[in-house]
């Protein structure tokens, strides 16, 4: 190698070097200044790792947690002591797990109950769990996935557009296929898959939380008449009844012949999640000052 | 194992500090096939036997080969081909020749067993380089040269061997390196002769594809799934088929460069693999730019040997289609990637004739429309990688005109543009190189890496499967 060459290479690599941890520095110290609150996924894992890393990098547990899938997910305008840690397309018991990775835990927890047979999604698990990942994250922000340029891009384009979230258009035929869809779904449903995997990793997580003296509630998120009409889901919502029913827990009775209308037949539309979250913030502080 | 996994990292450190100890340099070739197994293995342990095999397979066919008797080469070099081709069938093809063949006479015994084969990783690419020996062995032994180093032990050479065919970079997903290429690279390799900068900025550049570009736009691409489709604005799916053609491109493209550069720190010269693709004017020149160790490997393996261009024109046409039919195959084991191969092969050929009979000017409007065109209809063609079935496909083809009035969600179109960006401006900047100063300085260059490497860091998608992990 001819030192002209050794020349360059240690010039590229110290300027390399020097580049990337300048261009750490000002990014870090752009973030502490414009953009502490970061952004939003851009696809449901990223917004469910984004969800769970908020949670755990709170400076303290807050005195309500929510969680469940993505039926929980549409409840906002909460207390701000409150919580929703509900992602959409995983489960409660992913929700417990993450309250559980951190040493303070809040009073109570709202437990949403869905008839699934979903199970814990490991791969967000083990991002949440692995130490050295989560230690480098709490003490470098700029590792967080929230403050990730794209997304904080994102973010400042849809409040210079104003553009928000809102549910896609779906034509009538749509709706209709979707919700047959969730019916034949539901209806498929095996009660020893529903009782092994769903109220299993349910019962275990909460029996935990329980003991440590949080006060679990559960609830359940309204969804379409039809669907909420169906035998087999009166089955399945009497098999839960039986296996979470404790002294030391409490229930949330879900409003019968309701009205709130849904965006695909199981997501409430933004207004009726509104009326459901008051609700439900309602009968949450009458059962805690029991 | 994946490249962009702690795991490989590790490794690869232990290997680099193990490979160039001053004290442990004559073991050189030992601690990479170690490595290259535990690569291997890693996930799979059991699959390990078939590396083994195939490598034992292929050493001591062409350890044969010594002897200049012309029709013993031949006969090894025929029974070398058709055992590493049978490997290859056995693994690769045994579920898809159950499900077209076995099942439907009604063998189900049969069928079942061969539907269960499992498909280990890479074979795809180490059979290949298996050809390659085979093959090279042959010629340069015909040629009256031995394949065998002046004084070199039958163990010494099966070493070689050894880390040719099981060298990890290269390994799972190529690029194929071929046996007359590599062979004559091995040797004692020191730290102060590696090229640390080229070899940075293409594990940079390959981590930075991969890691940033291609694991983000997974995340979109995920919605060329049925039924999912279905609800999206034909713009919204259109958007979609273009990311994933910048998707597979930054994917493969940045393996390759990762294996290039991790090559070049154990001190090898892997040959380049993509040059550029999006920008070919012609089908010809786009597998003269995309997986360019395969192509030139179907070219001297299949293409030449069955007559190439010197047999006539409908034999040069025929040879195009069957070579691009089999090109299809190798890349999975489905009908649907045969029928990719064979739109490419049919590109190819209408090509050909149409070339020698019309001369178009060289405008730049023409070449503008021209890259245009080819870039579409490859892109379209990917739409088999992501939906093998078809008539997933064509319910594709279908929503995209039906949706077409549909309002389009903009956010996912500009997530997918946004992250197309680094590989348009990639090919941007190789069109516009001539009218560029003609070399950035290192400090510049430096910057521009820096700058990658930040965005690896702070803007990495959730990590994903290589795609060519799968063929």
């Amino acid at each position: 190698m001819t030192s002209s060459t050794s020349n360059s290479e240690k010039t590229f690599l110290k300027f390399l070097t020097l580049g990337f941890l300048g261009l750490c520095a000002l990014y870090a110290g752009s973030i502490y200044l414009f953009f502490p609150h970061g952004g939003t996924g851009q696809n449901q894992y990223q917004t469910n790792r984004i969800k769970s890393e908020r949670y755990l990098f709170l400076s303290k547990a807050p005195e309500v947690v929510i969680v469940g899938s993505s039926l929980a997910a549409r409840l906002k305008e909460l207390p701000s002591n409150w919580y929703n840690l509900a992602m959409p397309g995983e489960t409660s018991a992913l929700g417990l797990k993450v309250i559980r990775l951190r040493d303070d835990l809040p009073k109570s927890i709202l437990v949403e109950v869905n008839p699934s047979t979903r199970e814990i999604s490991k791969k967000l698990l083990d991002a949440l769990s692995s130490p050295t990942q989560m230690r480098l994250k709490k003490q470098i922000p700029l590792l967080r996935d929230e403050y990730q340029p794209s997304l904080i891009l994102l973010s400042v384009l849809r409040k210079a557009l104003g553009a928000g979230q809102s549910d896609p258009k779906l034509s009538k035929e749509f709706r209709d296929a979707l919700a047959q869809k969730h019916l034949a779904a539901n209806s498929e449903i095996e009660t020893k898959d529903f009782q092994n995997i769903f109220l299993n990793d349910l019962q275990h997580a909460v029996e935990e939380l329980a003991k440590r003296h949080v006060k679990i509630i559960f609830f359940e998120v309204p969804t379409e008449r039809v669907l909420m009409e169906l035998e087999r889901m009166k089955d399945l919502r009497a098999l839960e009844h039986e296996a979470l029913s404790s002294p030391s827990y409490a229930w949330v009775e879900t409003p019968s012949n309701h009205g709130y209308e849904t965006s695909d037949g199981l997501h409430l539309v933004p207004i009726a999640a509104r009326e459901f979250t008051n609700y439900l913030v309602e009968k949450t502080k009458a059962l805690s000052s029991h | 194992m994946l490249f962009n996994s702690w795991e490989f990292v590790l490794l690869v450190l232990l290997t680099v500090l193990i490979y160039y100890l001053p004290f442990l340099r004559r073991f050189q070739i030992f601690t990479l096939i170690f490595s290259s197994f535990i690569f291997y293995g890693y996930n799979s342990p059991h699959l390990l036997w078939l590396l083994v095999g195939s490598i034992f397979l292929n050493a001591i066919i062409t350890y044969l080969m010594r002897p200049k008797k012309s029709r013993r080469l031949l006969a090894l070099c025929v029974i070398g081909v058709g055992l590493n081709l049978l490997v290859l069938m056995f693994f690769k093809y045994s579920p898809l020749i159950a499900k077209t063949f076995v099942l439907p006479l009604g063998n189900s015994e049969m069928g079942a067993f061969l539907v269960q084969i499992p498909l280990p990783i890479g074979i795809s690419f180490f059979t290949f380089q298996g050809i390659s020996l085979v093959v090279d062995s042959y010629r340069s032994s015909s040629e009256g040269n031995s394949v065998l180093k002046p004084k070199q032990t039958a163990f010494s050479y099966f070493k070689e061997i050894g880390l040719f065919k099981s060298f990890f970079p290269q390994l799972v997903a190529g690029p194929i390196v071929k046996a007359h290429e590599f062979l004559p690279q091995i040797s004692d390799k020191k730290w102060k002769q590696v090229d640390w900068s080229s070899a940075f900025k293409a594990l940079i550049l390959g981590y930075f594809l991969k890691m940033v570009v291609a694991d983000n736009l997974k995340d979109q691409t995920f919605f060329i799934q049925y039924p999912f489709f279905e609800a999206l604005s034909g713009l919204n799916l259109l958007s979609l088929l273009f990311g994933y053609s910048m998707q597979i491109f930054a994917d493969f493209a940045g393996y390759s460069l990762i294996a290039i550069g991790l090559g070049l720190v154990f001190g090898y010269k892997l040959p380049i693999n993509f040059d550029f693709p999006y920008i070919s004017q012609t089908f010809s020149e786009f597998w003269r730019r995309w997986h360019i160790s395969l192509s030139t490997f179907l070219k001297s393996y299949l293409y030449i040997p069955l007559g190439g261009n010197r047999k006539g024109p409908a034999r040069t046409y025929l040879n195009l289609m069957i070579v691009m039919f089999l090109g299809g195959l190798w890349h999975g084991a489905a009908w649907s990637y045969a029928v990719w191969g064979s739109f490419h092969g049919l590109a190819l050929a209408v090509e050909r004739f149409l070339s020698l009979r019309v001369n178009l000017p060289n405008s730049k409007v023409l070449i503008a429309l021209r890259i245009i065109l080819v870039f579409s209809l490859v892109t379209f063609a990917w739409l088999l990688f992501k939906l093998p079935r078809f008539d997933e496909a064509l319910k594709y083809l279908a929503a995209i005109g039906k949706n077409i009035t549909q309002a389009p969600n903009k956010e996912p179109i500009f997530v997918v543009l946004l992250f197309s960006l680094p590989v348009i401006l990639y090919h941007a900047n190789y069109l516009m190189k001539d009218r560029m100063p003609s070399s950035a300085s290192p400090r510049r260059t430096a910057f521009l890496y820096a700058f990658l490497l930040f965005f690896i860091l702070v803007n990495s998608g959730s990590a994903g499967d290589f795609i060519y992990f799968q063929f």
